[in-house]
């Protein structure tokens, strides 16, 4: 196989790639009658689309209550408006100009292949509830995860603009959801299946991932019909690692004590490049960041200082479901960490690069995905464990919210062992298994409440503890006050 | 003459308690129905009555369940897992200090594990469904006709107790309809309903607490059938305290006289 460094290279498949069979099917497997009638589905979705925007203005109510909220945050806010998002027309004039978008789930879709080749990606996981009960007419299981069934309705309601301007859609096969979900969409959109093996540090499970990347490549290369050549990789890996190192410093100010930015906004300005051109993120989470280097220096709170450190983990919070951190936030607790693949996870382990020559920038931005993953549909995962703790002593957690989507088993099959090793380290944990849907909030609240007061009084019980110590080291006072 | 009162805005009973000088001077509950506000002031009323005082003589009221924000008498109102651990452990144990409280509610069920300071160490709650509830016990009383305080006499007369599969209230429900249609025996349908409560309760506790001094409160602990289950499962004897129904409304009057002396700890 030629390297050839400093030139635009030919892809190595150039003859196979414009020969990529259509895997669709021909008559659709799953018939859908309500996909049959124009008038009610067009009905639907603006009904739909009414309350997400609802929803939408709900909680960025709420987070604008914040006294003292980062004025940087007014972009995230704007471009979080989803569906009425300035992005929109962007994306529509990209299309005119005869420009690809390719829909992604998870985070494991190489998202510099799919930029390479002049493409938009765009991530459609859903945090829309009112969509579930639609996509349940073709996944009508009531133990299966919310957020598939909320994925699917939207695209049978036409709901996301993002998700209707796609062209194609990577759906990984990490967990039963994704991969039935996958399989449905194929009557409503050209899916690109992705097979992830789920034992991942074996020679034989790197080389069929990089096989998978390479089919992608080809897939990606045939849709858009741009070849990817070694000068856009390049340029899309520096771009991913420059979002990255602005990431880095985001979530480095996430340690400040007291918190400089609240956990919900975190959450928002980690997901806006889900759908955003990354370079502009780069520039407005750069303003960001400065803003916020200037509150650690001036000693500028977002909210009370005293606040019990919370770090969010388990199943992905998807924007507009802010359901958990808003809960979190609005009974005093604040969220300083999270580990959430639609948080934070996408900062680990940056691509890393040796020489700038296609096959070990190919090689490492592939393994970029998969390697660092800490995603549940791996065994062992013991680094996700080993992650958390570290995170926990970084940021000085005082008590983790693990978040279960209620059907997501491989989240729930690893809480266990997750508030263990947390309560090893002192640190309590609180599981909370819900839906989307808002109807569990006041149960939810209660125990909520019950764990920011659980925490204040073990911090109480810590500093008591502390006082003693201190007394008896001293001396003058030791022994009885004990 | 210190006078405080705790209210429980339960989903099914509204309790109230008034303490006095650190001693309980009346309680009460009562159906919390469609007006909980309502139900509070009575129960806070009668409860008055009991200890011959008036509101006014009230100095603060603390509000807890979840109809705690509907009450505009209160002072403040705190969180019912709280108030419940500080009942608990002030109302104590013959067999030591309280580490676990297993409470059954109307609508949700909890356990809760205390450290050796009566501080909340742990807690787990049912999940939104009403299996291990008062509503099932309230379900399948209809069910029987049988009024809900005689549960747990009847059921203690069982030689032959059924095995209830279902852990769903609609499942168990019909699942009920057909031991009844079989001819099975009251007590015995009523001691399997017990004992499959008593099963979930105590797997919830076993996941937070393992310690042996465990406090069982709420309105269902009245019932000898559901505590004879729940001592049976978990092998050894569990304490109710004489008026299991207003443990939680007693911890609210605690913290009430909590924020009268000092700066509001509860905890």
């Amino acid at each position: 196989m030629p390297k050839l460094f400093g030139r635009k290279r030919p892809n190595i498949r150039d003859a196979a790639a414009a020969e990529v069979p259509d895997t669709r099917p021909s008559a659709p497997r799953y018939r859908w009658k309500g996909g049959e009638d124009e008038e009610r589905l067009d009905e639907l979705s603006r009904i739909i689309v009414g309350r997400a925007k609802e929803l939408i203005d709900h909680y960025q109510e709420q987070m604008r209550k914040a006294p003292s909220r980062p004025e940087a945050m007014a972009w995230f806010d704007e471009r979080a408006r989803f569906l009425s998002s300035p992005r929109i027309g962007e994306i529509e004039e990209h299309k005119a100009n005869g420009g690809k978008v390719i829909g992604t789930m998870c985070v494991f879709a190489p998202l510099e292949l799919i930029r390479a080749a002049d493409a938009i990606p765009v991530r459609l996981c859903s945090g829309l509830h009112n969509t579930i009960a639609t996509g349940e007419e073709l996944m009508a299981d009531a133990g299966l995860c919310p957020m598939v069934k909320s994925t699917l309705g939207v695209k049978m309601t036409h709901a996301s603009p993002f998700f209707e301007a796609s062209d194609a859609v990577i759906v990984p096969m990490v967990c039963d959801g994704k991969f039935k979900l996958g399989e449905v969409l194929q009557d409503f959109m050209e899916v690109w299946m992705v097979n992830v093996p789920h034992i991942k540090d074996t020679q034989q499970a790197r080389s069929m991932w990089l096989d998978e990347v390479r089919a992608l490549q080809q897939q990606i290369e045939t849709l858009t019909g741009n070849r990817i050549y070694w000068e856009e990789l390049k340029r899309e890996i520096q771009l991913s690692l420059r979002a990255q190192t602005v990431a880095r410093r985001l979530y480095d100010l996430r340690k400040a004590d007291p918190p400089v930015i609240n956990g919900r906004d975190s959450l928002l300005v980690n997901q806006t490049p889900h759908t955003e051109d990354l370079s502009v993120w780069v520039e407005h989470a750069t303003v960001l960041a400065q803003e916020l280097e200037q509150r650690v220096r001036d000693g500028i709170a977002v909210s009370d200082p005293e606040a019990p450190r919370i770090m969010l983990a388990g199943a992905p919070i998807m924007w507009p479901n802010f359901k958990i951190p808003q809960l979190i936030e609005e009974s005093g607790g604040s969220i300083v960490a999270d580990e959430l693949c639609s948080g934070t996870r996408w900062l680990y382990d940056p691509i890393g690069i040796d020489e700038w020559i296609w096959d070990d920038m190919f090689q490492a931005m592939a393994e970029r995905y998969l390697q660092p993953s800490v995603c549940p549909c791996f065994t062992p995962n013991d680094p996700r464990i080993g992650r958390i703790k570290q995170m926990i002593e970084d940021f000085r957690v005082e008590g983790v919210v693990y978040h279960v989507l209620r059907g997501c088993h491989i989240y729930n099959g690893e809480s266990t062992r997750v508030k263990q090793s947390a309560e090893d380290r002192g640190v309590p944990m609180l599981i909370i298994e819900t839906e989307y849907s808002q109807e569990d909030t006041e149960q939810l609240r209660t125990r909520v409440e019950a764990f920011l007061m659980l925490v204040r009084a073990r911090r109480k019980k810590a500093a008591k503890a502390k006082r003693r110590a201190f007394k008896t080291i001293d001396g003058s006072e030791g022994g009885d006050g004990a | 003459m210190t006078v405080t009162a705790g209210v429980d805005m339960g989903s099914t009973a509204t309790k109230a308690l008034v303490l006095v000088d650190g001693r309980i001077a009346g309680s009460t509950a009562r159906i919390t129905g469609a007006d909980p506000e309502r139900a509070g002031e009575m129960a806070l009323k009668e409860s008055l009555d009991q200890a011959g005082l008036q509101l006014e003589d009230v100095e603060y009221i603390v509000a807890t369940g979840y109809g705690r924000r509907a009450l505009e008498l209160a002072d403040e109102s705190v969180n019912e897992i709280n108030a419940n651990a500080r009942g608990a452990a002030w109302l104590g144990s013959s067999e030591g200090t309280v580490r676990t409280i297993i409470d059954i509610g109307g609508q949700d069920s909890k356990v809760i594990a205390l450290d050796e300071d009566g501080v909340i160490a742990d807690f787990v709650m049912n999940d939104k469904c009403a299996a291990g509830t008062g509503k099932f016990l309230e379900v399948i009383a209809d069910l029987l006709e049988i009024p809900i305080e005689d549960l747990g006499d009847i059921s203690l007369r069982s030689t032959k107790p059924v095995n209830i599969n279902s852990t769903c209230v609609v499942f168990a429900q019909s699942e009920v309809v057909s031991l009844i249609a079989r001819k099975e025996a009251p007590a015995d349908i009523l001691a399997g309903i017990h004992r499959s409560i008593a099963s979930r309760v105590t797997t919830m506790a076993r996941r937070v607490s393992m310690d042996r001094v465990v406090v069982f409160d709420g309105g269902p602990a009245k019932n000898k059938g559901l505590l004879a289950a729940i001592e049976a499962e978990l092998g050894h004897p569990v304490v109710v305290p004489r008026h299991p129904q207003v443990v939680v409304a007693l911890g609210a009057a605690l913290i009430a006289a909590d924020m009268l002396t000092d700066d509001g700890g509860g905890a």
